[in-house]
């Protein structure tokens, strides 16, 4: 019997998941409380007692922005990493208005046969509010080698994605010797495990080690790529980091409504194109994620059968903790819509792979969690249920 | 065996509690001077100026108290960011003050041109010496740093690890059973917490 968390639906999973074939077990996995409390819901617990100092945390990142003042050789006091989604629409505005910096946007664009025409509109639509911002987009067609390749090898498609989308922002960074760098969230505190009940930080200086990017293209084991082919999937060392005095944060630890809801709400009012995509087709309630490309869709399934949990888990989770869905309607949401995906996005893959569906469904067998899911009449269906 | 940490009125104590309660060491926050002696391990933290922190050490009679505990009882303790500072001879903070001197040195203003002072954020160290600090922590770490004085020592002595920010900068020291650290291992993820345990765990 999978464990559940008793306030929310994070799942105990350390008897079903073996570690060789995913990435991301650990932050999953962890254990529950003697309350039978899973840690982000420790934590939420904590922020809602107001026993986190807000003003502080503040104060802590006012003074990290001032201590970069003497280092910048740029006209611009920061650079906020967008994609044109909610969370980066938050961030943007939030270090512009709230922070009263001048930020240079830098987005990492998908090649144009995976970008979607929402997705252009949405960085549109933020640059539009008045922002300076650096789009890079990769080589297609390494692009489309990597991403295939990760997907053969890991059951990950994204796993290149995010080291570009991670290791471009520094490359700029420190090319234009602007010291300091925003991202958005640290997923450890929000919506998988905590380090003490308040977490400990907001440092992003060691993002190259998370879970799905943890040693660099070289981890791809792809064979036949050049230097320049993996060049903006590699992070700048530590040394070169370091040379630019380069401060990485995370701005989801000093924001303390930081909730992917509450974004979305905020990106929606500023122009935010969402998707009308029916819940029970893409595994997701709200239609506010993965805006730019579909094929993320297709890696929520892929970690759903891996792991016994997709993005409606981590939806309903943030839900409760927001006080706007109760335990019992979660639990009918992930029953109804977790780990969904229609066979139109898997289909757009193939094409995209130029593999057949007979090659994608191997791929599944090969990765899915015969601990958690079972076989039957055509389909993997999970031996577990929410309760 | 009970953590003590320190409160003389200088700095929250709520994240080094969280620290420690997360740790699964039991922990007090100790206000009362007479019950030093209760604790086998100290935490001796600070956010300040180091005058300040002195005479409120006083005020509170804790000083002979973290003597007696440290110097002839010979048990632990870990001075954080100006705690760690507290443990030295003097500082030339604001006016020339002493220390208490568990470990010799001077702290000085961290005097840079070309760097912003406070030094602010997160810096990943250089190892002099081992220490049983660091058992099981990944060298890479980063460490949460938030000050505007410093100590080098000079000859190098008794000194782990440190930092070149504009110059060196000692960012943990030990002698015996003294410890310091300048960064705030309670701020640096999961190594400062693995710091903290096997700090207990000496």
């Amino acid at each position: 019997m999978v464990e559940y968390c008793k306030q929310c639906l994070n799942q105990n999973l350390s008897d079903y998941i073996s570690k060789k074939k995913t990435e991301k077990i650990r932050t999953k996995s962890e254990g529950l409380n003697k309350k039978g409390l899973c840690r982000v819901c420790e934590y939420e617990n904590f922020k809602k007692n107001n026993k986190i100092d807000f003003n502080l945390r503040i104060k802590e990142l006012k003074n990290i922005i001032r201590s970069t003042k003497k280092f910048n050789n740029s006209d611009y006091d920061c650079i906020v990493t967008v994609s044109g989604g909610k969370d980066s629409m938050r961030q943007a505005f939030y270090a512009r208005d709230v922070l009263k910096l001048n930020c240079l946007l830098v987005s990492s664009v998908y090649p144009p046969e995976q970008q979607t025409t929402r997705g252009s509109n949405n960085l549109s639509n933020l640059i539009n509010h008045g922002f300076d911002c650096i789009s890079l987009t990769l080589d297609p067609i390494m692009w489309k080698e990597f991403m295939k390749h990760s997907f053969f090898e890991f059951g990950n498609i994204f796993r290149p994605t995010e080291m570009a989308l991670f290791a471009i922002p520094v490359h700029v960074a420190i090319s234009f010797q602007i010291p300091l760098l925003f991202y958005g969230e640290n997923v450890l505190y929000t919506t998988t495990f905590g380090t003490t009940k308040e977490g400990t930080d907001g440092s992003a200086q060691k993002l190259k080690e998370g879970n799905t990017v943890k040693g660099g293209p070289k981890s791809l084991n792809y064979k036949k790529a050049s230097k320049r082919d993996f060049h903006f999937y590699d992070y700048p060392s530590y040394a070169k980091m370091n040379k630019a005095n380069l401060k990485l944060v995370y701005l989801g630890y000093y924001i303390k409504d930081w909730y992917a809801y509450k974004n979305a709400k905020l990106a929606i009012e500023k122009g935010i194109q969402t998707r009308n995509d029916n819940p029970a087709e893409m595994g997701d309630l709200w239609g506010y994620a993965a805006l730019d490309e579909d094929f993320r869709i297709v890696n929520q399934y892929l970690r759903y059968l891996k792991l016994g949990n997709g993005q409606v888990t981590d939806q309903v989770c943030e839900a409760i903790h927001q006080d706007i869905m109760t335990r019992e309607e979660a639990i009918e949401k992930v029953k109804m819509y977790d780990g969904a995906c229609d066979d139109k996005y898997i289909n757009k893959l193939c094409k995209y792979f130029n593999i057949s569906r007979n090659e994608f469904d191997i791929v599944v067998d090969n990765f899915v969690n015969r601990n958690l899911f079972e076989y039957l009449n055509g389909k993997w269906l999970p031996k577990f249920k929410p309760e | 065996m009970t953590v003590g940490i320190i409160n003389y009125g200088m700095g929250n104590l709520g994240s080094l509690k969280n620290a420690f309660d997360f740790l699964n060491y039991k922990n007090e926050i100790v206000e009362d001077y007479k019950k030093i002696k209760n604790y086998d391990s100290l935490i001796l933290p600070g956010v300040g100026a180091f005058p300040k922190a002195i005479s409120n050490l006083k005020k509170k009679n804790f000083l002979d108290e973290i003597k007696s505990h440290s110097i002839i009882k010979k048990k632990k303790i870990l001075g954080i960011c100006l705690g760690m500072q507290i443990l030295l001879s003097s500082s030339e903070e604001i006016k020339f003050t002493e220390g208490l001197d568990f470990i010799s040195g001077q702290v000085k203003f961290l005097d840079l041109q070309k760097y912003s002072v406070p030094h602010v954020g997160w810096s990943q160290l250089k190892y002099i010496s081992n220490s049983s600090l660091f058992k099981k922590i990944d060298k890479r770490e980063f460490y949460y740093f938030d000050h505007s004085y410093y100590f080098y020592p000079s000859p190098k002595k008794n000194i782990i690890a440190e930092i070149t920010y504009g110059k060196k900068l000692a960012a943990v020291i030990s002698k015996n059973n003294i410890f310091g650290v300048q960064f705030h291992p309670e701020k640096s993820q999961l190594s400062g917490l693995k710091l903290l345990e096997n700090f207990i765990k000496l």
